[in-house]
């Protein structure tokens, strides 16, 4: 054991060989023993205040913290010995004095850190008999629920805020015991990562406002799966009670999404049980009325049957679906109504699945912490990805990484080169005129961050295309140890429609050929399958119109039978995220009332129609979807796929990237009914008027 | 070895000759004092050489901890990318002192001539004052001060044709004590909340802007150049062994003439109080206890007054310390408890509150001593007290908690009796109200 | 020390409520700008520290804004000093509630500062206080009802060799009677500040 970057030191004697540079509260942890503490987080920086992991160490005058001290050769610590304990139990008293004995009413309890250590730590009573300290509660605007008084101002919330979201609205104000923790003027936080704070917070004074006295932990049931309000696909774990969603918390996944969540993933829930669709509905005249599955169905078959030739049937899809969902909607579009009018790229994008590594992040997420230099070209990753983002973040402030982007102007809450916005800065890269042509070809690790949504769905998307990978190839932003060549996408289902080839694979007509022959009059029979960004009134025209959803949508407007589905904590489904790695969500809660899985619709209704589609079992169609993209057989791996040259050769427009998110909270069908994302977005709104007014006078 | 027993200083063997403000404490004065004399000599002395004689000289920090300056000043590195910065520290908020300030209105040039050689010696081109915010004609009086010399050319680029480049920019505070605490200090001058810093790393090695940072009481910064322009024989002539030296006394309190008085080290108390600070009020005999070095000190009884010396080892060694050599004097007249209750709540009203510790305990102690102080409490509440401020000592980021502790400790330790009798006389009354109800 | 003095160490914190440290202060959303002519004042403090460093000055320039601005920091104050100096605005809010000398509440004209520490209590600071309370019918923490006066009761002004003593806005008067500072005190409440330092 002579590594020269391994120490070796003993812990309450127990032999221990780590890391230098370790601190011994993690050195602890790693040889099993515990240390108590409120301040320490091992993402966020160690200011070493709570005084809670103080530890013996062997020569030193006093007990010191352990968060704050590193490993040393041949250390000796004492966790348990009698200083270490006198002092973490004086501490834990002090930590409690002013803290209320008002754990039964209080969200945290029973997932509390204070209310574990004061048991594992503390003494069963306490010798304070002066008045405990009142604090006013803040309001923090729709999210987060302050209870001011719990607070033991172990500042985790202030350098989350300040050093992972980048958005320093928290504080301190205040000396000594009155200090307080809160943004000082009331106001709403403004962060797209403002929930972790809850996860933060060791106490109940930071408290999810939704949330809020609806549950007690141990009440609730949960599940691990994946979250698909953006296309990182964070791992989260569902809470739920009686077939309710309750709760959202992140699950801790080092390649993804480290341990947060957007506040989208966790808040949006309650659109779960907003605006449902929960059974088969008919148009009668104006109006839609409930109805059996057995009589949509009928009216379904009938309206095929009706139809003159494949081509009057079309098929769309939306971008909230599983492999599981587009496998069985382009199943049975092709095979049991036989039309190759069928298209999940609803923007407009033409891209198709071949080449995997021109729309996937081909370096991983993690190949950000790698990465010296970022090109971002028509990406906002702050809304479109807002964990990715503070990945992104963590990097520069380490001071390893910068930032340049093409793209429309946007603050990404770190410091960035922007260039003008138009994408024929691509050509001046390409040639080395514009000075980021000099930094990417003096990176070590360069990357190439593209937005899908801003840049993949322009008309000139094929030559941008051949543009970027020009320079991919000429600065060695792909190379034998590195592959920088990244594709942001924002919706959680694009790049399994892509890998599954949902968009016409013969003569059928895509996006804009489906909307033209609507306009046309000359679709007899539309499947709408889930909300997309098309206004409902281009969708006008068809003879029959199905809707296919679990939302109320305005959709229903122009549908004529509507069938309602699961939402995606509904079903166990495989989800591509945007590095193109395959994961799992688990069915948490059953479909609403009527409502049925996606796939089985679309298998029932095949037999009703025609012949039934291969597959009885969800395994079955899981069997047909690997064979169809074998990528879906690795749960949970990265596999960068082959570099190959894609593109067409051909002039940029001298357009502008337009902003890829427009409203943030509201991005899907989810959050649109969502009542705590309407409060955010409304909020949001108010403050981009606030913004603009003062542009206009300053 | 015999030392010599000095109780008063010459006028020449004075570095503060104008403490009194007698005198004109402008340029002109301080020149006809002898200031700046030798200056550009010393700027011509390799500060490995200035550093080697402070070693010898065994000055040590007149800020409260004592620490060597010599060895202090040979922590900083060379300078490679990052400057060196000297700081240095006019915070004075320890209670009961008040010498830096009576160094700043009226002897000002001292400290400018001593951050000049301080510079010189730490590689430093730039200085930083931290005067507290309520020192206004102070800070005032020491920007002309440094006005003065950059017009004389004693600051500036290529001072007295030596090479040698320095900078002084007053910086001042707004108050909060804990800013006297060096690296409180730093992050205030940097611009944030007051609230002391973690070690490692060292000042030393990352302390301003992450730059290798030294930081010096006024009063140190101002003995350098006397004792490098004299001698270390000279500075040893003074006090004790290991605590050499003259030193400014701040005497305050229930005394008849109350003083900032520039004397050797290791003087006598009692000399230094009657023959200084015109003796206690109603004499000596009226003596009840003394704050030997500013209010964080644990105080003395009358009694250890009597013989102890005024210098770091032997406060040290009697439980206590020589502080910032603010002496505070307390007579029989004295509401004793009333008075270390209050500065209970003065550590209260300053902690930074960032330590657990110390931002509940401080205030749990003081109501603790505002409660017991009046007799409403138990007996047993006294240990309980105590064992607080045990629980609090030694647990936090920087000495402030110890200090907020230790005058508590002090006063457990010789006037017990008197929270007992007051106990005992609270609950003597409200059995007699008690008996008087029932009657 | 008698029991009346005693009764003077007062329970609550009467600093606090001006340091606006107690509530959540909402914005009024007024927006401050700073007069041209303190323009050059604002570059030479800035220009003190290196560049990039320019957080230092938020101190001074928090103390020009409080002179600037009718004596206190009302949030839009602070929100001008945060952009001038390019720092998050509640960075600016936590050092402005640090420290002793802001205000984050209105104040009177005039401040008066009485030192109620350890070597100006042993020398009868709390007489002086409570004198001057009378003489201007308010208690310490608190401002005349015509604005002119606040009284503060305020830790160790570093002038302990003259105690008791007090600061009246800039300046120190030390070596005080009850008398005495009943007479200059009745100054200020008629405006008649005296700025004659202490010796
Ligand atoms: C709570 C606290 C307050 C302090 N206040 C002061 C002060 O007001 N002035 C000062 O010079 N040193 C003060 N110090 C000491 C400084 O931290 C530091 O030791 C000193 O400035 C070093 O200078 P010296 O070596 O010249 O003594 C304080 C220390 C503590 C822990
Ligand atoms: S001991 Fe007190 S003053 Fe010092 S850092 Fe900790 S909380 Fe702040
Ligand atoms: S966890 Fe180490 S001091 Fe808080």
């Amino acid at each position: 054991m002579s590594d020269d970057n391994q120490i070796t030191l003993t812990i309450n004697d127990q032999k221990v060989v780590v890391d230098k540079g370790t601190s011994i509260i993690e050195a602890a942890k790693q040889s099993g023993i515990e240390v108590p503490h409120f301040c320490y987080h091992k993402r966020l920086s160690t200011p070493a205040n709570c005084r809670m992991c103080l530890v013996e160490i062997k020569g030193a005058p006093k007990a010191m913290p352990s968060c704050y001290t590193m490993v040393g050769q041949d250390m000796e610590v004492y966790t348990n010995s009698e200083l270490a304990q006198n002092s973490q139990k004086g501490v834990m008293e002090l930590m409690l004095i002013n803290h209320p004995l008002d754990c039964p009413i209080c969200d945290q309890a029973g997932e509390c850190d204070l209310q574990d250590m004061a048991v594992s730590y503390g003494s069963d009573r306490t010798h304070f008999k002066e008045e405990k300290r009142a604090v006013p509660d803040k309001n923090l605007g729709p999210l987060i629920r302050t209870v001011m008084t719990r607070c033991i101002h172990c500042t985790r919330c202030i350098r989350f805020a300040t050093e992972v979201a980048g958005v320093p609205e928290m504080c301190a104000t205040g000396r000594g015991e009155n200090m307080q923790v809160g943004t000082y003027v009331e106001k709403a936080l403004e962060s797209e990562l403002s929930g972790n704070m809850i996860d933060l917070c060791p106490v109940g004074a930071l408290c999810s406002k939704p949330y809020a006295f609806t549950a007690r932990p141990w009440e609730l049931e949960h599940t691990d799966s994946v979250d698909v309000m953006d296309g990182i696909g964070s791992n989260i774990r569902i809470f739920h009670r009686g077939g309710k969603v309750m709760r959202i918390d992140p699950v801790e996944c080092e390649d993804i999404n480290e341990e947060w969540i957007s506040d989208t993933a966790r808040f949006s829930y309650d659109g779960l049980n907003r605006s449902r669709l929960t059974t088969p509905l008919r148009r009668k005249g104006k109006s839609l009325e409930a109805c059996g599955w057995p009589q949509a169905f009928d009216a379904i078959k009938k309206a095929a049957g009706k139809a003159s030739k494949p081509d009057a049937i079309a098929g769309l899809a939306g971008d909230m679906f599983s492999a599981e969902d587009l496998y069985s909607f382009n199943a049975f579009m092709k095979t049991t109504l036989k039309t190759d009018n069928v298209d999940a790229r609803t923007d407009g994008s033409t891209m198709t699945g071949k080449h995997r590594c021109k729309y996937v992040f081909n370096s991983g997420i993690k190949g950000i912490d790698k990465a010296d230099f970022i090109l971002i070209v028509g990406a906002n990753p702050r809304l479109e990805a807002p964990v990715l983002n503070a990945r992104i973040r963590k990097n520069v402030l380490s001071k390893r990484l910068q930032v340049a982007v093409v793209g429309a102007p946007c603050d990404l809450t770190y410091p960035t080169m922007h260039s003008e916005n138009t994408a024929i800065i691509l050509d001046q890269i390409a040639s080395g005129e514009h000075p980021f042509a000099k930094q990417l070809e003096d990176a070590k690790n360069p990357m190439i961050i593209v937005g899908a949504a801003a840049t993949l769905a322009r008309k000139d998307a094929p030559q941008i295309m051949y543009r970027l990978y020009t320079i991919a190839d000429q600065y060695r932003v792909v190379n034998k140890d590195w592959h920088g060549f990244n594709v942001l996408q924002q919706k959680p289902g694009r790049i399994a429609a892509l890998d599954l080839a949902v968009y016409p694979e013969e003569k059928g007509k895509d996006t804009a050929g489906i909307l033209k022959a609507l306009a046309d009059k000359k679709i007899e029979l539309l499947v709408l399958y889930g909300e997309s960004d098309i206004p409902p009134e281009s969708l006008k025209g068809a003879k029959t119109t199905i809707f296919i959803g679990s939302h109320l949508s305005p959709y229903a407007e122009v549908a004529d039978i509507i069938l309602p589905a699961a939402a995606y904590t509904e079903k166990t489904a495989l989800w591509m995220n945007t590095e193109g790695r395959a994961q799992e969500s688990k069915k948490a809660v059953a479909p609403p009332m009527q409502a049925k899985e996606d796939w089985k619709i679309f298998r029932a209704l095949s037999a009703e129609i025609a012949d039934p589609l291969p597959f009885d079992t969800q395994s079955q169609l899981r069997a047909l979807i690997v064979k169809r993209a074998p990528v879906f057989e690795n749960l949970n791996t990265f596999v960068p796929p082959k570099w190959e040259s894609f593109g067409l050769a051909g002039h940029i427009l001298d357009n502008a990237f337009e902003q890829p998110v427009r409203s943030f909270y509201k991005t899907n069908e989810i959050m649109r009914a969502s009542q705590v994302m309407t409060e955010c977005q409304d909020l949001a709104d108010a403050r981009a008027d606030v913004n603009a007014k003062q542009r206009k006078v300053g | 070895m015999s030392v010599k027993q000095l109780h008063t200083l010459s006028v020449e063997d004075k570095i503060f000759k104008n403490l009194d403000g007698s005198d004109d404490w402008h340029i002109k004065g301080y020149e006809k004092r002898g200031g700046y004399k030798g200056l550009d000599k010393i700027l011509k002395t390799a500060p490995k050489d200035i550093i080697e004689q402070l070693k010898a000289s065994a000055l040590r920090g007149r800020g409260g901890a004592g620490f060597p300056t010599g060895m202090k000043w040979s922590f900083m590195p060379p300078v490679e990318e990052k400057p060196n910065y000297l700081v240095v520290n006019a915070d004075e908020s320890e209670p009961g002192t008040c010498k830096d300030r009576d160094i700043l209105l009226y002897d000002p040039h001292t400290l400018v001539e001593g951050i000049i050689i301080g510079c010189h010696s730490l590689g430093a081109k730039t200085c930083y004052v931290y005067v507290r915010g309520e020192y206004i004609d102070e800070a005032d009086h020491l920007q002309k001060a440094i006005d003065e010399a950059y017009e004389a050319g004693f600051l500036g680029k290529n001072i007295l044709k030596t090479k040698v480049d320095v900078d002084i920019h007053v910086h001042t505070g707004a108050g909060a004590y804990i800013c006297g605490e060096e690296t409180a200090l730093l992050e205030s001058l940097e611009g944030k909340k007051g609230q002391p810093r973690m070690k490692p790393p060292f000042p030393a090695g990352a302390g301003l802007y992450g730059c290798p940072t030294t930081i010096n009481n006024v009063e140190t910064v101002a003995q350098v150049p006397p004792i490098l322009k004299k001698g270390v024989k000279w500075w040893t002539q003074f006090g004790r062994p290991n605590n050499h030296g003259t030193k400014i006394f701040s005497i305050s309190g229930a005394v008849n003439k109350p003083c900032n008085v520039e004397a050797p080290m290791s003087i006598p108390l009692k000399t230094l109080i009657e023959e200084h600070a015109g003796g206690v009020i109603g004499g000596w005999d009226n003596l009840l206890a003394v704050i030997p070095g500013g209010s964080s000190t644990p105080m003395l009884s009358a009694i250890q007054a009597d013989t102890i010396l005024m210098d770091f080892d032997a406060l040290r060694e009697v439980g206590t310390g020589l502080g910032t050599a603010a002496v505070i004097v307390m007579n029989k007249e004295t509401d004793i408890l009333a008075v270390m209750t209050r500065i209970s709540r003065f550590y209260k009203h300053e902690s930074c509150g960032q330590c657990t510790p110390c931002r509940e305990g401080v205030g749990w102690v003081w109501r603790m001593m505002e409660r017991l102080s009046h007799g409403d409490g138990e007996i047993e509440e006294l240990d309980q007290l105590f064992k607080v401020t045990k629980k609090v000592e030694g647990h936090t980021i920087c000495a402030f908690a110890d200090g907020a502790m230790w005058p508590v400790q002090g006063v457990l330790k010789h006037f017990r009796p008197l929270f007992e009798a007051e106990i005992n006389k609270a609950k003597k009354k409200s059995k007699q109200n008690n008996t008087a109800k029932s009657a | 020390m008698t029991a009346q003095e005693n009764t003077l160490l007062k329970q609550s914190d009467e600093n606090l409520a001006l340091r606006g440290a107690r509530v959540q202060i909402v914005d009024d959303e007024k927006t401050y700008t700073w007069p041209k002519k303190l323009d050059k004042d604002i570059k030479g403090i800035i220009a003190k520290y290196p560049s990039g460093r320019q957080a230092s000055a938020v101190i001074s320039l928090l103390k020009l804004a409080q002179k600037t601005f009718d004596g206190w920091l009302p949030v839009g104050a602070m929100n001008l000093v945060a952009d001038t100096l390019d720092m998050p605005p509640v960075r600016v809010y936590e050092v402005a509630s640090f420290y002793d000398m802001f205000f984050t509440q209105p104040v009177g004209k005039h401040v008066v500062r009485v030192c109620t520490n350890v070597s100006c209590m042993v020398r009868g600071c709390y007489k002086v206080l409570s004198e001057i309370e009378d003489e201007l019918g308010v208690k310490a923490g608190e401002t005349t009802s015509d604005g002119m006066v606040t009284v503060q009761e305020f830790e160790c002004l570093g002038s302990c060799c003259e105690a008791p003593m007090m600061m009246i806005d800039d300046h120190y008067h030390g070596n005080l009677t009850p008398d005495k500072a009943r007479d200059i005190v009745k100054r200020v409440k008629e405006g008649d500040v005296p700025t004659e330092a202490s010796k």
